[in-house]
């Protein structure tokens, strides 16, 4: 990977190595639990009827639950505890719970299990995608973001077609399971143990007040983000009602391929464009979707849809990895992150994993995603008025600084040839 | 290069003191019999028809635009170029080419961002430039560009074989010529410019300069600067008022040769033929 556009901005590249890995290990080891939540609770508690999905549900919940109160409350009182201990800890508490998986057995210590994963994820994420912004600046933010999700959902993709080399859709492994997830997490203590850096905030700056307009901004660029995450949500249990499980296996597949390749291509766009057109691009490309599933959920329109969704989903990771770092000071950013990455996220797996149960017996599925996917679209307007986080005064230097390589260039070879 | 050198005179921000610096130092190469010719490539703020008082028939702008073309690929000089020597009575060639003022032209420059018509325009003044080469037998052809970052200051740098970024010793100056350096001139210098150098005009008199500047020394006040950009500073020349607040300063160098001042523009002279 040419990490050359981090010299433009004088960023240490060994720095941002680090970054991408204590966050790649986090993030696609969340990505794998969440992948197989369901096998693995299965295992813990084996299903009982009447509800055989209760163990799940109840692990999802604690997960979710943990990850978000976590995230939450370091992010208000983080200024106090040493960043680099509480990576330390969250890193090695994410092992610690891993391996305890292959030893949980029963309700009450699979709940524990849950709660420390959730734990985990909730210490750590925050001070790691803060790190993201602090080692980036606004010109190449975008691309940054964009290869740490295409190195995420490369390990992440990799790892899940490990598991289904090994036959994991008939039989479950939990304990082969289990050493994957602990490489996965592991990668994160190389860049604490070898000491690449430290979040001091001390060192970053002192209080700086942001001004209203930064909140608003934000809020603006929420809006469509929460609005897509309770649609995704909505579709899922839509398609999870109409049993088509095994038939969606290549949009599935496709979704995790597409959310890779997008992450980047939304880095170099929002490197480049700004930060508004991929959203409204994702958008748009959910929008057309969802009106696909509303004409009838059948196997390909489901297909297709999951292969759009991934086109979203790798826009917007990489969009709100960026757009929390532009707007907010470093003192501030683990409460942008938490509120504005980690939440909507985290609330869109709790969602998903919960379903709404016989949603398709209040209105008819098709009527639901149609009405969706014109909240998709109206969604766009709060971008609309959002305040372009990439300016067009850096947009300018950028192109300035393309035109001296290319006139550079061009000069270069005719005097060659005189 | 088998001809001459092409020197650009560039700045971070305006009110360097630019013009007058190359004005002189072209001159005063002319006053030795040095062949130079003098371009404004300042085409965003153009000075030097008002410098030297004249109303060209054609400008500059009409050269980028193709207007001069000719079927053999050369371009038709002869109504851009003015030679003033007779007039000034110097002993080498002073050939001047002035850019338009007129508010069409200068707009059309300002909005023209398409980049094949810039990379157009530059191939014509190549052309030129190797007319004024070959068959006026320039030794030095100079270069007054726009300062800042646009299109036709980057333009000219490109086009130069040397380029001097002139600077005023506040902090705004040296930050944005730190950056410029970084964002352009090292660029440029990857793809065979020859190294650029920092020339420190308006300079305060230390000496007299009621503690202002604590203990520093010129020289070592140089020697940060060089340090902090990156780069060699070959000259200082000092704000004289009598000059900076002259109705028209013109050609200062070449009347009063005994000035601070023109001492220290024939200083640079030398030193720029040296490097």
């Amino acid at each position: 990977m040419n990490l050359g556009f981090l010299n433009t901005s004088k960023i240490d590249q060994s720095k941002f190595i680090a970054v991408v890995l204590l966050n790649l290990g986090a993030l696609s080891w969340f990505f794998i639990i969440n992948f197989y939540l369901a096998d693995i609770f299965n295992i813990l508690v084996p299903p009982r009827p009447p509800d055989p999905s209760w163990a799940v549900t109840i692990g999802n919940s604690l997960i979710y639950g943990f990850t978000i109160f976590w995230s939450v409350t370091v992010s208000f009182i983080g200024g106090k505890i040493n960043r680099r201990q509480l990576l330390l800890a969250s890193t090695i508490l994410g092992i610690f719970s891993t391996i305890l998986l292959a030893f949980a057995e029963g309700p009450l210590f699979a709940a524990i299990v849950a709660s420390l994963i959730g734990t985990s994820l909730g210490l750590g994420l925050p001070a790691s995608m803060a790190l993201v912004a602090d080692n980036t600046v606004v010109e190449n933010r975008g691309r940054a973001s964009g290869i740490l999700i295409l190195a995420t959902f490369i390990i992440a993709f990799t790892c899940m077609a490990i598991c289904r080399t090994l036959g994991f859709d008939t039989s479950f492994d939990l304990s082969v399971m289990v050493l994957i997830l602990v490489g996965v997490r592991s990668i994160s203590l190389f860049p604490l143990v070898l000491g690449k850096f430290d979040r001091s905030l001390k060192t970053v700056e002192k209080k700086i007040r942001l001004s209203a307009t930064a909140y608003r901004e934000f809020i603006f660029y929420l809006i469509p983000w929460f609005i897509f995450t309770i649609a995704s949500s909505l579709a899922y249990s839509l398609i999870s009602a109409a049993n088509l499980a095994e038939g969606v296996y290549v949009g599935d597949t496709l979704k995790y391929v597409f959310i890779a390749v997008f992450g980047l291509v939304a880095g170099f766009m929002a490197d480049r464009y700004g930060r508004k057109q991929p959203i409204i691009l994702g958008l748009a490309i959910f929008g057309v979707g969802y009106l696909l599933l509303g004409f009838g959920i059948g196997e390909l329109a489901v297909n297709i849809y999951s292969a759009l969704s991934g086109v979203t989903w790798g826009l917007f990771f990489v969009i709100f990895l960026a757009v929390p770092g532009d707007l907010s000071t470093p003192i501030l950013r683990e409460k942008f992150y938490a509120l504005g990455y980690i939440l909507p996220v985290t609330a869109l797996f709790a969602l998903s994993a919960i379903q709404v149960e016989n949603i398709g017996d209040i209105l008819p599925p098709e009527t639901i995603a149609q009405i969706l996917g014109i909240c998709l679209f109206l969604a766009m307007y709060p971008v609309f008025r959002a305040k372009e986080t990439l300016t067009q005064g850096k947009i300018r230097e950028r192109k300035m600084k393309e035109y001296v390589e290319k006139l550079g260039k061009a000069i270069q070879e005719t005097e060659k040839n005189e | 290069m088998p001809f001459g050198k092409t020197i650009a005179f560039h700045s971070y921000k305006g009110g360097t003191g630019k013009t007058t610096l190359i004005a002189n130092l072209a001159a005063l190469y002319a006053l030795k019999g040095i062949n130079v010719c003098l371009l404004d490539f300042d085409l965003y703020a153009p000075s030097l028809s008002m410098y030297f008082r004249k109303k060209p028939t054609t400008y500059l702008n009409a050269l980028l635009r193709g207007e001069l073309d000719q079927p053999n690929g050369k371009v038709d000089a002869s109504s851009l170029i003015t030679d003033l020597s007779p007039e000034l009575g110097l002993k080498g060639k002073f050939l001047l080419g002035f850019s338009s003022q007129n508010k069409e032209d200068i707009g059309e420059i300002e909005f023209q961002h398409d980049q094949k018509w810039q990379l157009k325009a530059i191939k014509r003044f190549q052309s030129l430039k190797k007319q004024l080469f070959q068959e006026h037998e320039i030794d030095y052809l100079l270069l007054d560009t726009s300062p800042g970052i646009r299109y036709w200051s980057i333009n000219a740098l490109a086009m130069a074989n040397m380029l001097f970024l002139i600077m005023k010793t506040s902090d705004m100056d040296i930050e944005g010529t730190k950056k410029m350096a970084n964002d352009i001139y090292d660029v440029l210098v990857r793809y065979g410019k020859s190294k650029y150098f920092i020339i420190l005009n308006k300079v305060l008199d230390i000496s007299n300069s009621n503690g202002l500047w604590g203990d520093l020394t010129e020289l070592t006040w140089s020697g940060e600067l060089q340090k902090d950009i990156g780069t060699e500073v070959v000259g200082s020349v000092p704000c004289c008022c009598d000059i900076q607040f002259s109705k028209h300063e013109f050609l200062y160098a070449v009347k009063n040769p005994e000035h601070t001042f023109s001492r220290k523009v024939l200083e640079l002279s030398e030193r720029i033929r040296g490097l």
